[in-house]
């Protein structure tokens, strides 16, 4: 009777061990991608190809420095009075609640990238971003640089008035914040009007779409 | 008498003289980083008059430049467009609002940090002007 126990034991341990490794692996393909928020979540994430750019400490910027972290972009420049400076400020106030890292420990980052690199040199980057928060970054590049990022990932821009002799011109750019995931991916597009509560809150729900815990993963198989 | 009479008919159409002016509220400007070379201007303006409000020029003593743009999106980006005049119609009001309307203050000849005090003249069509105040915020 003991040795009919032992075995029963052993059966329904096999069972389960066996019912949860076929229903992890189904949750993996069963993620329900989130249609409900106010950023475009890509089902498909877009691998970037090789780049080099330079952050705001003038030290080398490639595709592979953003593995192992999310990280926010916005295209822009510094002499840029409305649009960009709202941005910022936007995501200066969602900095305050944002997740700093998600379940895995990926750190989430935020990166103004000038697309005005004649105005725009590192020290000045450095000095503009870090007056809204000390952890915000910024990148730039030659404008062959720029545009290999640029062009990959939908963002447009474009120069008014720009004259060799002078230093006032415009520039019109995409409004968008790009979020690109740990594995160096495309992950989302959050469109203007930007709202610090919103950033804040959707970005727990791209960590749970791209990571589910344990717990969703049930749910999900339950569907 | 007749003297009188010319005096009071001087009096009355120099009080009814269209003379242009805004009533300006919620005035402010975002505090900006210390190295940039341009600062945002926002505010609403009444005209309370019977008569439009033209505004034909700008300028301030702690900038080198005043203009005020318009912000629309166009093909994916953001443009902003100059103003030459700006009208505010008679019994209404026109937002300057950020991601629409702005005074774009460029160059500033100091830094202006939270608290300082902006100097700002609108030149109106009918050549006075007015001049306001308002804070960095």
């Amino acid at each position: 009777m003991k040795k009919l126990n032992q075995i029963s034991l052993i059966i329904v341990i096999a069972v389960v061990s066996l019912g949860t490794g076929i229903w992890l692996s189904k949750t993996q393909q069963s993620k329900a991608l989130p249609t409900d928020l106010s950023a475009t979540v890509l089902d498909k994430p877009r691998t970037l190809t090789p780049f080099t750019l330079v952050d705001n400490h003038n030290k080398p910027f490639t595709q592979d420095s953003f593995k192992g972290q999310w990280s926010y972009l916005f295209f822009g420049y510094t002499n840029c009075p409305d649009v960009c400076p709202l941005a910022l400020k936007v995501m200066q106030v969602a900095w305050k609640s944002i997740a700093k890292k998600d379940s895995a420990g990926h750190p989430v980052k935020m990166y103004l990238v000038s697309v005005d690199p004649d105005r725009d040199t590192p020290k000045l980057l450095n000095a503009y971003v870090t007056f809204f928060n000390p952890e915000f970054g910024g990148l730039t590049g030659t404008p062959d640089q720029i545009d290999i990022v640029t062009n990959q990932l939908g963002i447009l821009y474009g120069f008014e008035d720009k004259e060799k002799e002078s230093d006032s011109y415009q520039v019109n750019h995409s409004a968008q914040f790009l979020l690109i995931n740990p594995k160096g991916q495309l992950q989302a597009v959050i469109s203007p009007p930007h709202d610090a509560a919103k950033i804040t809150a959707e970005l727990e729900k791209i960590f749970e779409y791209y990571e589910p815990s344990l717990w969703r993963k049930l749910l999900l198989s339950l569907k | 008498m007749r003297s009188l009479i010319s005096t009071l008919i001087f009096l009355t159409l120099s009080t009814s003289v269209f003379s242009a002016e805004l009533e300006i509220k919620n005035a402010r400007a975002p505090e900006a980083p210390p190295v940039a070379s341009v600062m945002a201007g926002y505010m609403t303006l009444l005209n309370h008059s019977a008569s439009d409000v033209i505004i034909t020029g700008i300028n301030s003593p702690g900038f080198k430049e005043v203009e005020l743009h318009s912000m629309s999106m166009k093909d994916g980006m953001m443009h902003m467009e100059q103003q030459d005049t700006f009208t505010i119609a008679s019994k209404n009001k026109r937002e300057l609002e950020p991601g629409g309307f702005h005074l774009m203050l460029i160059k500033p000849k100091k830094v202006f940090r939270a608290g300082d005090a902006i100097e700002v003249s609108f030149s109106y069509q009918d050549k006075t002007t007015q001049t306001f105040s308002f804070k960095v915020k």
